[in-house]
């Protein structure tokens, strides 16, 4: 029979060593996904970051896949960082509790949207939309991805600022009031400045979302290979990271499925980076708020 | 009501009019004159120069000039709007687009409403500071109303257009020649046995995660290194957990093979985070007197935890749990490597045997579209998916709200 | 990593002890505490008389509470705590590394400030501690001791079965108090057990005081003077973590040797 401490003890070690499974499981992700791609960093080395992607001449630039990401990410934003905040201000600072009530649930419904059904969606409406509007060569284009990766980034920019903003005392928004300000000079001198970077974390996410979104964007990017011309010509068809990878793992062998394990490695390093920016700024306004703990 | 008020009223009913007119003719495509757009806003303008004029007139001070340049600078809009060719072809300039003109006129009549319906705010409080809220106001709602409206369109074309095709035997019949005939009954078996796996995977591990964060972690090293893991886990791109899952799971430990675990591994790692979050918010609400309570009486943490802190948080952990496999339903990504064959593997037959599921039929039907008559199909399938997901999602929400506890 | 998983799993040794003289209950010997890099306790000696109500008072901040929550450890639930000196309890060094902290707090019921019954029935929230120490008792019998002692019973003897949320706050903490005497403690700490509560239900626990002395060692930390004066024996004043004074309550209140304390008692502070 174990005493009451022995077992205490092995229950408290059992959950560390559950807890550091997350641990090892983020080191399995690297170190399986970097023995994948090695034979393709050993073969073509810097040449994964050019321009050219062309199997036949044995050219695996990655380059146009990463821009690609980038373009769509910013884009996306664009369009969800205005209409998040403004949504998330009236959802914190505004709406009456009952109201509120209904519409968090809502937004995070619109998290729940499976991202195939967003792709599904945004190809067959929203692409034909924009090429019967445009006369583009297709129903796929930046533009299309654009605004569907927008409306997906929403919910959690629309949810990390609410909190963010939640977080900023009440008594802070008191003294502004009292003062004679208006609720609206409270919000854009007290609580914004207060919670930005939590709003700015929520921004991070929100672009770290947009850039690993894999299903709706492959459906609607077009999948091609080049950098979009001119470089910012929304029309044009491109690729991403995650759609390249999504789409060529199931029509390749050999070394191409090693070059897509070294994006798979961009991509996972270029969030992982962003979630701990992210992460620290979540942190700073807890620290300012309710002091370290 | 004043005359200031009335002139400011009518310059919001005119442009909220001409927004939702701009709307209109967007989303429907249809044909314009040049003169429509011109004259409404020319109508926005005349009543800007109105409003500035008469606040002038008759308080003498010069609050008014801003709304005088606003309605200028519509003025110049509408005016310049002539030189727009019928259609913008872009292609000279290696962009292969052509732009009717009829969308610039419908676009320039949207933003040009909703700003003037903005501006229409601060003439209406006489330029004080409560018109400054008032009109910002107005465009937060707005934002609320452009970000909830594509939820709207989205169930609405979806089950419009989804309904039909879901009957009793799109149910529970076989997939035959690729989703053109037949039902998806494989697919929706295979999704529920998935998440089922998932969900007995990794209930344990997130609620252990969550106990070791809550209630045993100080701050040291380990603890900042295991809560930097569960973010970066959280954030991780769901391709990039197929390409593990398929790299581990698959080529290491099952062979090769493609399987149902293999998939609900994958889908364990991708919801642990969720999990582990919302059970760590749950144990973390439960107020620390009753832990001091309980270990003032003699009780051992592992005793504190099991019979004080747990049993409250109970739906908050399983609330948690319920998103994550919501999440986990819907996942395409990283089942397509691990988990998914393309097409007739039929109804799950195993641990270690392929499967078909839900999303990754839709990804298959929407590929045929255009090559067969399966659009039909594929909508009905979303609308499937879409019930599902958002079934799960919302009674964990229900149960959330219900016996959302307050000490 | 290895070394860690061994140091959890080893056995403890046998407790240092020393033998108390007669009548002491507890004994504080050169006790000094640290919040991180702040000295919260500065050198405290202090004896407990066995069954008798002593009382600690003092400004805010002085560390009264701090001090009583030493003698059960529950300061050990406070990340970067860091302690120096002796407290022994019947003789057993309670800070020894050996000794096992689950082990005291049985032996040194706690009542806190603000009510805490769990989320529980009543009568599930006084059969907690017996079932938690797997104490071989019946439920019915600790329930109606515990109550009747506590004063309760009479109140609440129909509504067993009722979750203890539903009491009102002076009953919600005389419940706690039973709860407290379930595990059959020796000492009672209580830390200002009546500042959330009304003047009626402050008499209440004040005359529960006095007829819990007969079988228990009670330590009582109020910043009400006149509620130290009226229940306790002994009385320790501190101020700014040190303990200025400490005597017989009448001794303290009439004839303070400190002019530190008597600023204080008779109300002419800062």
């Amino acid at each position: 029979m174990v005493s009451r401490r022995v077992k205490d003890k092995l229950v408290h070690l059992t959950f560390f060593g559950i807890a550091a499974l997350s641990v090892v499981i983020i080191s399995f992700i690297f170190i399986f996904l970097f023995i994948r791609a090695y034979p393709a960093i050993d073969t073509f080395g810097t040449g994964l970051l050019g321009s050219e992607w062309n199997v036949s001449r044995n050219k695996f630039g990655l380059l146009p896949a990463m821009y690609g990401s980038v373009f769509v990410a910013v884009g996306a934003l664009a369009v969800a960082v205005p209409l998040g905040l403004g949504a998330a201000i009236y959802l914190s600072e505004i709406a009456p509790e009952r109201v509120r009530m209904i519409l968090k649930p809502l937004i995070e419904l619109l998290a729940g949207i499976p991202s195939i059904v967003y792709g599904f969606i945004g190809a067959i409406l929203l692409g034909r939309y924009l090429y019967d509007t445009f006369g583009m060569r297709g129903v796929n284009s930046f533009l299309a991805a654009m605004l569907v990766l927008g409306i997906m980034a929403l919910p959690i920019i629309v949810s990390m600022s609410d909190d963010a903003m939640k977080a900023v005392p009440k008594d802070l928004k008191d003294a502004s009031l009292a003062l004679g300000a208006t609720r609206w000079q409270t919000i854009r001198k007290v609580t914004i400045p207060a919670a930005i970077s939590g709003i700015t974390s929520a921004v991070i996410m929100g672009m770290g979302r947009a850039i690993g979104e894999t299903m709706a964007v492959m459906l609607i990017i077009g999948s091609v290979m080049k950098m979009p011309v001119p470089f910012f010509n929304v029309f044009d068809t491109g690729n991403t990271l995650t759609a390249l990878i999504a789409v060529q793992m199931g029509e390749s062998h050999g070394i191409i499925i090693n070059v897509l394990f070294t994006a798979g490695i961009m991509l996972f390093t270029i969030v992982a980076v962003m979630s701990v920016i992210s992460d620290i700024l979540q942190t700073r306004t807890t620290e300012k708020f309710e002091g370290k703990r | 009501m004043s005359g200031r008020k009335l002139i400011a009223l009518w310059l919001f009913v005119v442009s909220v009019v001409v927004a939702l007119m701009g709307f209109w003719f967007m989303a429907t495509r249809a044909s314009m004159d040049y003169w429509v757009m011109a004259g409404s806003l020319i109508l926005i303008s005349i009543t800007c120069y109105l409003s500035g004029v008469h606040h002038y007139l008759t308080t003498k001070n010069r609050h008014g000039r801003y709304i005088i340049l606003y309605g200028s600078v519509v003025l110049m809009v509408a005016g310049l709007s002539i030189y727009i060719p019928d259609v913008l072809d872009l292609r000279p300039w290696e962009i292969y687009t052509r732009i009717p003109s009829d969308f610039f006129f419908s676009f320039f009549m949207l933003i040009i409403g909703i700003l003037s319906s903005y501006v229409s705010f601060r003439p209406f409080h006489n330029f004080t500071k409560e018109g400054a809220q008032s009109g910002a106001y107005y465009i937060i709602h707005l934002s609320i109303i452009f970000t909830l409206f594509p939820l709207f369109l989205i169930m609405f074309n979806i089950i419009t257009r989804g309904m039909g095709g879901i009957t009793w035997e799109f149910l529970t019949e076989d997939i035959v020649s690729m989703g053109e005939k037949g039902g998806v009954y494989p697919a929706i078996l295979g999704t529920l046995a998935m998440i089922s796996l998932t969900a007995i995977i990794v209930l344990p591990l997130g609620v252990g995660t969550a106990i070791y964060l809550a209630e045993y972690a100080r701050k040291g090293l380990a603890v900042r290194v295991i809560r930097t893991a569960v973010n970066i886990l959280q954030g991780t791109p769901s391709i990039v957990h197929g390409l593990f899952g398929y790299a581990f799971f698959v080529l290491i430990l099952f062979n090769g093979q493609k399987c149902l675990l293999a998939g609900a591994l994958t889908l364990a790692i991708l919801t642990l985070p969720i999990v582990t979050r919302s059970a760590e918010e749950a144990l973390n609400a439960v107020p620390g007197e009753l832990r001091d309570a309980s270990l003032a009486l003699g009780a051992t943490k592992w005793q504190t935890i099991k019979k004080v802190v747990i049993p409250p948080s109970m739906p908050g952990i399983l609330t948690g749990t319920v998103l994550g496999i919501g999440r986990a339903a819907g996942e395409t990504a990283p089942i397509m490597f691990t988990a998914v064959y393309f097409s007739g593997t039929g109804t799950p037959s195993g641990l270690l045997r392929p499967i078909m599921a839900l999303p990754y039929h839709l990804l298959s039907l929407y590929r045929l579209v255009g090559y067969r008559d399966v659009e039909p199909q594929a909508w009905a399938t979303a609308l499937l998916l879409l019930i599902i997901v958002l079934g799960i999602n919302l009674s964990a929400i229900i149960v959330r709200e219900k016996y959302r506890q307050r000490f | 990593m290895i070394n860690k998983v061994l140091e959890l799993l080893k056995e403890e040794k046998a407790c240092q002890r020393i033998s108390l003289p007669p009548g002491i209950k507890a004994k504080t010997s050169g006790f000094s505490l640290w919040y991180g890099s702040t000295k919260a306790l500065k050198d405290i000696n202090i004896e407990i008389k066995e069954n008798k109500v002593t009382a600690i008072i003092g400004p805010s901040g002085c560390g009264k509470s701090t001090l009583l929550r030493c003698f059960n450890r529950m300061n050990d639930t406070i990340v970067s705590v860091r302690t120096e000196g002796n407290i022994w309890l019947d003789g057993y060094d309670i800070y020894d590394d050996v000794t096992d902290c689950v082990d005291i707090r049985r032996k040194v019921g706690m009542v806190f400030q603000k009510p805490n019954p769990f989320p529980f029935s009543i009568a599930n929230n006084i059969y907690y501690g017996c079932q938690v120490n797997d104490m071989d008792v019946e439920k019915d019998e600790v329930v109606e001791r515990c109550l009747k002692q506590a004063a309760l019973w009479e109140e609440v003897k129909d509504r067993l079965s009722e979750n203890a949320l539903s009491l009102s706050g002076g009953q919600q903490q005389r419940l706690c108090i039973a709860r407290a005497l379930a595990i059959e403690p020796e000492v009672i700490l209580m830390d200002e057990p009546c500042s959330a509560l009304d003047p009626i239900a402050t008499a209440k626990i004040e005359d529960l005081i006095h007829e819990l002395k007969k079988d228990y060692t009670v330590v009582i930390v109020t910043h009400n003077m006149q509620q130290a004066a009226r229940v306790s024996d002994y009385t320790a004043y501190m101020y700014l973590g040190e303990l200025i004074e400490f005597g017989k309550t009448k001794q303290i209140f009439e004839k303070p040797r400190e002019e530190n304390t008597e600023k204080y008692i008779t109300g002419r502070f800062g």
